[in-house]
């Protein structure tokens, strides 16, 4: 009796199910770890100082679980391994996107010592939120499961909603997480109302069942319902990625929240969304190409070309570059018109060149903060060349590359992208296609303007009396923008070993199915 | 009682709490709100967990339940921090960030 009932728990819950959660559970615990630090180190200095430190390791053990979970057989033959009964899976895509989690946490938490130090205010959440929102998306990542999505889903967002309002002292913090937290709250009620019907027709919430349920030809499914469960997945999942018309809270949390925390929100979260995208749209909704490929066109036009022109206008850097990830997601949103191989391929290595040039930019905003300058106005960075030689040089890189130019990242991820859509043109003949690509490329024309009026603030105007003062550049945030340069530059000119590892998403395209 | 009558109630409830969330100004109105679209999304999964005959609607609904709970007390905490500064919960006036 106690044997069988031994083998039953076992069969739930059994070690292998452990192991393959390994990288999750470090984060927590060592996110745990820094909450229970701050009833056991009263001195400020010195708790803000280890929770740093511990915060670094958490990332530090993760990847260790991951590397080991790489050599985990069965993940790459495209079915990948299930888990806890078909609830999380772990194939090519949970492992890339695993990656591209871990490297956005391990670049913010090396940029928020010196900004915590600045800003003089630090308490322990600030860490452990962080450790914990990366573990959220990593379980998203690998959710096969209606409930699992949404359970992971919340879990990052709640995190994020108290991570953007934490600078509670100052208004636009908390009316950034303010805004955030309803239009966010609002989005995932769309979203459950969408998953809602999903279950009402399939009557199960696996991912792998619905599909063959859906799209098995079977009368019960009422297309129109289909349709409107679709739009709802998409309203909900747009305000996540923040795609025009569902970006309003976008700018401003981006403004309000603190600079490390707007790099980290303006990667690793909308990554994650778009794994639930790759995850419900490629598979589910095979049976409605011709609704799927309108909508999502018409959506990656306006995000886009809205994203880009509002950028235009802006004075303040962090809108700017706020207006810009819309646009990133406008381009993100082309890759997946196209549902094949290549264009998994071309999400994932646009994902990747993003997080590093994006990063990137944001390091040298919040670098830029100094005792008299907030360093978020375009003013602040005039004649950058002449006070900050290497800063200003660094940040032409990632702009240049955020505008796509050859020898740098984002060029990469352009032609990925751009090919992408054009393929699916050629085999399928939908003018629609073929028009998106035309609004993109005109697109990148409008992003190069923006970008170069940073640009030739730094290179062309003079400095103020203020900006002579010296940036103090610690070690950890030099580290960041280090290895974010290094990535942009090298990813531009020897792409291949990159393009290898999007593969690894790529190749897990039947695992979707 | 047909299925369509409680798919209504629920679609109806749904629009009501969009429209609270679009057209009301005072911020613990649309939490509110919120909550009575996430009503009308435990109603749907209920009804089809009946349908069906298995129960992983009726989890669904417990977990978002739970999650909606959670959601709410990191809400209220924000409007809190709104409070302190503005001395209103009415989110027209809470405007420095625009554009």
């Amino acid at each position: 009796m106690l044997g069988d009932s031994l083998k039953l728990v076992n069969n739930i819950l059994g070690i292998k199910d452990i192991a393959a959660f390994s990288p999750q559970i470090q984060l927590l615990i060592w996110g745990i770890a820094i909450l229970l630090l701050s009833v056991f180190v009263k001195d400020k200095k010195s708790r803000m100082n280890i929770s740093f430190y511990f915060s670094l390791l958490g990332v530090f053990f993760s990847g260790w679980s991951y590397i080991k979970l790489l050599r985990l057989e069965g993940i790459y033959d495209g079915e990948g391994i299930k888990f806890f009964n078909g609830i999380f899976k772990l194939d090519g895509i949970t492992i890339f996107f695993y990656g591209i989690f871990l490297l956005a946490g391990l670049l913010t938490i090396l940029l928020s010592k010196r900004f915590l130090e600045e800003e003089s205010t630090f308490e322990s959440e600030y860490y452990s939120l962080l450790l914990l929102s990366i573990m959220a998306m990593m379980c998203m990542a690998g959710s096969n499961d209606l409930i699992g999505i949404y359970i992971s889903l919340e879990f990052m967002s709640i995190s994020i909603y108290v991570l953007v309002g934490y600078l509670r002292k100052q208004l636009r913090s908390t009316e950034g997480a303010i805004k955030y937290f309803i239009l966010g709250a609002f989005s995932s009620g769309l979203l459950l109302f969408g998953m809602s019907f999903i279950y009402g027709m399939g009557g199960t919430t696996n991912l792998t069942q619905l599909f063959r349920i859906l799209t098995g030809g079977k009368s019960a499914i009422s297309e129109p319902l289909l349709v409107l469960s679709m739009l709802l997945i998409l309203a909900g999942m747009g305000f996540k990625v923040a795609a025009v018309p569902f970006h309003m809270w976008c700018p401003d949390a981006y403004e309000g929240a603190p600079t490390p925390i707007t790099a980290f929100m303006s990667v690793a979260p909308k990554a994650a969304g778009f794994v639930i995208f790759i995850r419900l749209f490629f598979s589910l909704f095979k049976t409605i190409t011709y609704e799927y490929v309108s909508v999502l066109a018409l959506l990656s036009i306006i995000t886009m070309t809205v994203g880009n022109v509002i950028a235009v206008k802006q004075t303040n850097i962090k809108r700017l570059l706020a207006y810009s990830s819309i646009s990133h997601a406008g381009f993100i949103l082309m890759g997946l018109l196209a549902r094949n191989e290549f264009a998994l391929k071309s999400i994932g290595m646009y994902i990747l060149c993003y997080l590093f040039m994006n990063i990137g930019a944001f390091a040298i905003v919040i670098v830029m903060r100094r005792k008299n300058i907030i360093g978020e106005e375009l003013d602040d960075y005039k004649g950058l060349i002449h006070t900050h030689p290497v800063m200003a040089s660094f940040m032409t890189v990632f702009l240049l590359s955020l505008a796509g130019i050859p020898p740098t990242a984002g060029f990469v991820a352009k032609y990925f992208v751009f090919s992408t859509v054009i393929k699916e043109f050629l085999k399928s003949g939908d003018r629609l296609l073929l028009y998106v690509a035309v609004v993109g490329a005109i697109n990148a024309v409008i992003a190069l303007y923006y970008y170069f009026r940073i640009v030739k603030r730094m290179f062309m105007g003079e400095p103020t009396k203020e900006s002579e003062e010296k940036v103090a550049v610690n070690f950890y945030s030099g580290l960041s923008i280090g290895i974010a340069f290094f990535f942009t530059l090298f990813i531009g000119v020897y792409a291949e070993p990159f393009i290898r590892f999007a593969d690894l998403i790529g190749n897990s395209f039947r695992s979707l199915f | 009682m047909s299925l369509y009558n409680f798919l209504y109630l629920s679609s109806i409830i749904f629009t009501l709490g969009v429209i609270g969330v679009l057209v009301r100004r005072n911020v613990l109105i649309v939490l509110m709100s919120i909550e009575l679209m996430l009503n009308a999304v435990n109603l749907n999964l209920i009804v089809f967990s009946k349908l069906w005959g298995n129960v992983v609607g009726q989890v669904f609904t417990v977990f978002v339940i739970t999650v909606a709970a959670a959601e709410t007390a990191v809400g209220l905490a924000i409007v809190v921090a709104i409070y302190r500064h503005k001395d209103t919960v009415n989110i027209d006036e809470v405007n420095i960030l625009k554009w």
